[in-house]
């Protein structure tokens, strides 16, 4: 079944189409969430709260854009709110954080972040660019993420982010002139 | 040397070509079940504590137009004794005899 007739349905509460339509997106939400939050449990958690908002959400869906594009805004959305709690927890806890409370020593950031879909003679690579994509402002970061990682068209980012389709290629291209002054400090 | 880095940069850029997309966990679909599931028993049950200051709100409320209501009946005494003394003191009853 056709994903606008499936919100239809879940409109009315419709568990079956709820299920049917987590089947049509659930890679793409989780896969997206994964390349944001770059942690596996994180990712889990932001991708239940995206299909919690379509349960509830489905009856406000007004089919202005396409399912689609309603998703990967409300998954953006989700892993932006993440993104954001999680640099407020840093800024209010660096002090006490800073340093190991028994050995005193200095703690380090998190390990790389190793995507399972890439190519093993890349992971390397791909770890380091994953740190440099974290260092990109908001805007760059969503309009790389979902060219490269999500390989989806100007077009559709352009919907996604409510940006013209030229302002989405100024930000891709920003976001990697900026990975490359990053990746080459 | 700086040919180099820049190639390496290049490279780095380039490793997410041929990319495979993450597959969602098999368990992630029962996780949102459950979520939802426990959202709509939270949504039957009404906490105490909610109960017990709509409760409050209301015994309050009630006191207040009590309170009102009496203060507003009193008021209205006094007034009406005042008016009775004026009365009296100018002689103005009906049958003062004019």
């Amino acid at each position: 079944m056709q994903a606008e007739a499936l919100i239809l349905l879940i409109a009315n509460g419709d568990e079956n189409a709820f299920r049917q339509l987590y089947e049509l997106f659930k890679d793409k939400v989780y896969n997206t969430c994964l390349s944001y939050l770059q942690n596996k449990e994180e990712a889990e958690e932001a991708a239940q709260d995206v299909f919690v908002e379509v349960f509830h959400s489905a009856h406000k869906f007004k089919q202005r854009s396409s399912v689609s594009t309603w998703v990967y805004r409300i998954t953006v959305n989700k892993c932006l709110d993440r993104l954001r709690y999680r640099s407020r927890q840093k800024r209010f806890a660096f002090i006490s954080s800073l340093f190991n409370k028994t050995t005193g020593e200095l703690q380090h950031d998190a390990p790389a972040f190793e995507h399972p879909g890439i190519l093993l003679e890349q992971k390397e690579h791909a770890a380091k660019l994953f740190a440099a994509i974290a260092r990109l402002v908001e805007q760059q970061q969503t309009a790389f993420i979902l060219r490269q990682v999500e390989g989806l068209s100007q077009k559709e980012i352009s919907q996604i982010m409510d940006l013209s389709e030229k302002a989405v290629e100024s930000l891709i291209q920003r976001a990697k002139a900026n990975l490359r002054k990053i990746l080459s400090e | 040397m700086q040919q180099r880095r820049n190639s390496d940069t290049e490279r780095i850029l380039h490793s997410l070509d041929g990319m495979e997309r993450a597959s969602a966990p098999s368990h992630l679909f029962h996780k949102i079940e459950q979520r939802l599931h426990t959202i709509i028993e939270k949504g039957r049950t009404v906490p105490l504590r909610t109960v017990s200051l709509a409760a409050a709100s209301l015994l309050l409320l009630a006191a207040i137009n009590i309170l009102m209501i009496s203060h507003s009946h009193k008021a209205k005494q006094p007034k009406g004794d005042a008016m009775q003394q004026l009365v009296n003191y100018y002689g103005l009853n009906e049958d003062a005899g004019l």
